[in-house]
């Protein structure tokens, strides 16, 4: 178990293995997400409420969901940089934030692009909705501190802290989110839950889900790789490689 | 203890810092009715949340002041390497920001609601619930001073990295006020004011060591 | 397919420029992030290689 921990650690060794996913996580990708955007767009069936405006869902709900984990697991790395001081974690915390952020806007812009014809109007303050907006926020300190601490590892590792503090108080911003909006619900719209989909609808959405995940992982080894290859630009082994190359 | 009288008299010393967050918190609300309304029925209604708001950034003003002169005549370096635990000198400094930042504006509350035509029952718990919701405040915001502390960017950076924390203290102390004291805010705000105490100073320290180093 | 014709894809039952808006917006972001990963490397591929002969020129 140490060994193996030991070996991914090192730059050299996750950057010669990781090599090898990055066809399978492209071939995911660009499988599941044409096929989920031509399904959810063409042969899903029309909601019989909502008519077709509910497909922006299919872009909507993989992003609100993606946007959630990929603060968790930015922070997951944040925390091993700061336990065992891994290079490599510290490179993957700095990658995975500008990512975090995009899907998060991302879920933000699509869901007021779907509140508009639905509740008639771009941002309510809904619960949800301003918690989503509270994480942008976190992505956005994370790289904000980042950004201004430089590339040092110091830096690095402020923004780490900073990651893990938001990790734990994500369920707290939350429920105190909850009880803020309840206490101010407007009767006027609600969105809880909608009775069960039939499986044509679910179905595009589940490969959705499963494509915007094998797309984080692609765009996430992809900007983890170049960012290696930059920082070890001066080592022997990332030469050698090059020099066989060229 | 030491470093608390230390604190506390490098406090006393410097009666400007306590006089400039005083002046920005009249200041502000003073605004509000001339931005707004004087109507007193709207402002009593925004009342609360207004001076909560202004008690937020007050604090965030404060946040870079906090650390500054120790940071640069050296004396961090000193407490870093020096015998008291980190976590207590990051609890110490906390109690600082709050006593010149914050306490002031609490104990001026009054003055601030009557700008804003509050009721007296009102005004106690709002007074009830900046005295144990800005603590929570203070804390983050000393976290936050000892991130940005040697980046010459400030405020604004301040600002974006501490926002979403401030959130939950926000939203419960003004609840908590504005349904006059229903104890399940003030249960969940005292609780998170003792989550915070217990864990923000040992996350302080973990940043004063890469501060420091930096 | 749920449409009748390709006039009613794309009226979208009148709620285009929302739908063909998100879905437009979610493609070029997630595209644009593969492109600028792309991109960067190929810049730091060619700073490399001008690198690597300016070595070897002088050994």
């Amino acid at each position: 178990m140490w060994r193996w921990f030991h070996e991914w650690g090192s730059p050299r060794y996750f950057y010669a293995r990781s090599g090898r996913l990055l066809p399978y996580l492209a071939g995911l990708t660009l499988l599941l997400i044409p096929t989920g955007i031509v399904w959810g767009l063409l042969y899903a069936p029309a909601d019989y409420q909502q008519g077709h405006s509910y497909r922006i869902m299919y872009v909507h709900v993989p992003a609100a969901i993606l946007a959630q984990s990929s603060y968790a697991m930015m922070a997951a790395a944040g925390m091993v940089s700061l336990i065992w001081r891994l290079k490599l974690a510290d490179a993957a915390m700095q990658t995975a934030a500008p990512i975090g952020a995009w899907v998060t806007a991302i879920a933000l812009i699509t869901g007021a692009l779907w509140g508009k014809p639905m509740w008639g109007t771009y941002w309510v303050w809904d619960a949800r909705l301003t918690s989503t907006l509270i994480l942008l926020f976190l992505f956005a300190g994370v790289l904000a501190l980042r950004q201004a601490a430089g590339p040092s590892q110091s830096g690095g590792r402020a923004a780490a802290v900073l990651a893990v503090v938001g990790l734990i108080n994500l369920p707290i911003i939350k429920f105190s989110v909850d009880w803020w909006f309840t206490l101010h619900q407007p009767a006027s719209f609600s969105v809880t839950e909608k009775p069960a989909m039939p499986i044509e609808m679910w179905a595009p959405l589940l490969a959705m889900v499963i494509g915007v995940y094998g797309w984080f992982f692609w765009v996430w080894l992809l900007r983890l790789r170049q960012e290696i290859r930059e920082r070890e630009v001066r080592s022997e082994w990332i030469r050698q490689r090059y020099q066989n190359e060229f | 203890m030491g470093l608390l009288k230390r604190e506390l008299r490098l406090l006393l010393r410097s009666p400007a810092e306590v006089v400039q967050s005083l002046l920005f918190g009249v200041l502000v609300v003073a605004l509000f009715p001339l931005a707004i309304t004087p109507d007193p029925d709207v402002l009593r209604q925004l009342s609360v949340g207004l001076i909560w708001v202004v008690t937020l950034l007050t604090s965030l003003l404060a946040a870079d002041r906090s650390l500054l002169s120790d940071f640069e005549d050296g004396s961090l370096e000193q407490m870093v390497l020096g015998v008291a635990p980190l976590w207590w000198v990051c609890l110490v400094k906390s109690v600082g920001h709050w006593l010149t930042a914050l306490l002031p504006l609490i104990v001026i509350t009054p003055l601030l609601g009557m700008m804003l035509a509050m009721t007296s029952e009102t005004m106690l718990w709002l007074m009830a619930s900046l005295l144990v919701g800005t603590p929570v405040l203070s804390l983050f915001c000393v976290l936050g001073a000892m991130m940005t502390l040697g980046l010459n960017r400030g405020g604004a950076l301040l600002l974006v990295i501490l926002m979403p924390f401030l959130v939950p203290p926000l939203v419960l102390g003004t609840q908590w006020a504005m349904t006059l004291g229903q104890p399940f805010y003030g249960y969940l705000l005292a609780g998170l004011l003792c989550v915070s105490l217990m864990t923000l100073p040992f996350a302080t320290a973990s940043v004063a060591r890469i501060a420091v180093g930096r | 397919m749920s449409f009748e014709s390709w006039g009613d894809f794309v009226a979208m039952g009148g709620y285009a420029a929302y739908v063909f808006g998100a879905y437009g917006l979610t493609v070029a972001v997630g595209v644009g992030l593969v492109a600028q990963v792309w991109v960067r490397k190929r810049r730091w591929e060619q700073d490399l290689r001008v690198q690597l002969r300016a070595q070897e020129k002088q050994p």
